[in-house]
């Protein structure tokens, strides 16, 4: 492509400057720029000044306290999240070198043949055991990419759901997500705690396919209570679910939630770990 | 910004400090509504503790990034936003009253600009002629090509160019007249 003249590049600077070029136009002046144009760069330099002023002229608005809240909250998970990935250890890595094939002197024929033989032995589990390694490195990598990725997804989830908290009326609303129990910690529907109205509001989606469906009972759990149930999610057939549960009084603010797959009955206690829990507070 | 870029998050509060305000006044003065402009300068400020490491030097100063980084992250949102809900094109007078009704909330706000700076931006911008400072706000804060300019103001598209030429000539001169008037 041939490159861009200067008296080319600088009417399209300031519509450069806005980005409100074609894609191709953009392209050319991004390349003119980047090959180091000193007149052109202080020509985009003075125009975004420019267009700046009529930013400037703005008079300043008062930002949410929330915002700034917000921010800070977002950087502590960010770096408690780095905190945790530095913690799992350093990255395992295979770095293989094959020794070099010290052959003795010659022998004879059959010693020749041997050798020969050994050394395609050799060559064969090297090639082996590279390739094992390799394809251990990719697995293991793709697990620690699709982890990550799983990390951010939650990170955002809670930064929305913190958001949630601080736009509604803290004072009476509370979000929290419903999570898998165990290791998988999947996001799987969310809560609304109602402090005046002491109701809990679950919107659940992804339950199993309508083939598999079923009751699940729903149980809270009090500091220094025994759990209580408190009524029942019937899956949808698409596989949501939503249902307003009263909390006891005797509960008091903090509590825990689970969604247990349990006969529809309740016993005293849950029976079996829960599907899914979330700690309202 | 190298500060922020290094993770300092004290300096990043510091760079909020000081231009939040003005960023929110222009999240507000393209998007008109209240919740979608505190998602935008949540965004952008984000974006700057995340990669600040993008910011060049070279280019012009750290405020002036900022400011064109919220004013394109706004324009993107007003363009979602417009494919949901088509938006009459207003007077001047309409957004100057929703602009009052969006902002009137008492007490001074801090910014990096000083009022005295403010207010030669102010008379510098008043002695814009109207034609060159109306196309010059509707690409700014509207987001409007050339084109779409020359189709809202119904003119030719060369004489738009030429009024967006001019005006941004004299917004450059005014501002090597502000920086003489300042130092």
């Amino acid at each position: 492509m041939p490159r861009m003249e200067c008296r080319f590049c600088q009417p399209l600077l300031s519509e450069y400057a806005l980005g409100q070029l074609t894609a191709d136009e953009q392209d050319e002046v991004a390349q003119h720029l980047a090959s180091g144009c000193s007149e052109c760069l202080h020509v985009l330099r003075e125009t975004e000044a420019a267009w700046g002023l009529l930013a400037d002229a703005l008079p300043p608005v008062e930002v949410p306290p929330h915002i700034q809240a917000v921010l800070r909250s977002r950087i502590a998970r960010e770096r408690e999240l780095a905190a945790a990935e530095r913690s799992e250890g350093p990255r395992w890595t295979a770095a293989f070198t094959p020794e070099q094939d010290e052959v003795a002197p010659d022998r004879g024929t059959t010693s020749r043949v041997w050798l020969a033989v050994a050394a395609s032995i050799l060559v064969a589990l090297t090639i082996g055991l590279v390739s094992w390694l390799n394809y251990s490195r990719s697995q293991w990598e793709a697990q620690n990419r699709e982890l990550a990725q799983r990390a951010r997804e939650m990170q955002r989830l809670q930064s929305e759901l913190d958001r949630a908290n601080e736009l509604f009326n803290a004072g009476r609303l509370h979000f929290a997500s419903l999570r898998e129990a165990g290791p998988q910690s999947a996001v799987r529907g969310y809560v609304v705690w109602d402090r005046l109205t002491r109701q809990v509001h679950f919107y659940v989606f992804g339950l199993p396919p309508a083939a598999e469906v079923r009751v699940w009972r729903i149980w809270i759990d009090g500091a220094d209570q025994e759990p209580v149930t408190a009524g029942t999610l019937t899956p949808q057939p698409n596989g949501t679910a939503s249902a307003i549960v009263d909390v006891p009084a005797e509960l008091g603010e903090r509590f825990r939630l689970s969604v247990v797959d349990g006969p529809i009955e309740p016993p005293a206690a849950p029976a079996r770990e829960p599907w899914l829990t979330a700690e309202v507070e | 910004m190298a500060a922020i870029a290094a993770g300092e998050e004290s300096a990043f509060q510091e760079f909020f400090g000081r231009h939040s305000s003005d960023v929110f006044a222009l999240c507000l003065r393209v998007l008109e509504d209240r919740r979608d402009a505190e998602d935008v300068l949540l965004d952008v400020f984000w974006e700057i503790w995340c990669r600040a490491g993008r910011y060049d030097a070279a280019r012009g100063t750290p405020r002036t990034y900022l400011m064109l980084l919220a004013r394109s992250r706004a324009i993107d949102r007003h363009r979602e936003r417009a494919t949901r809900r088509e938006k009459q094109l207003e007077s001047t007078a309409e957004i100057r009253r929703r602009w009052d009704e969006l902002t009137s909330r008492g007490s001074p706000h801090q910014s990096a600009i000083a009022d005295e700076t403010r207010s030669l931006v102010l008379e510098a911008l008043q002695r814009l002629d109207e034609n060159q400072r109306e196309p010059l706000e509707l690409a700014f804060f509207e987001g409007l090509s050339h084109r779409e300019i020359a189709e809202a103001l119904q003119s030719p598209l060369g004489t738009v160019k030429t009024r967006i030429r001019k005006g941004l000539a004299r917004l450059r001169a005014m501002l090597r007249e502000i920086d003489a008037r300042r130092e």
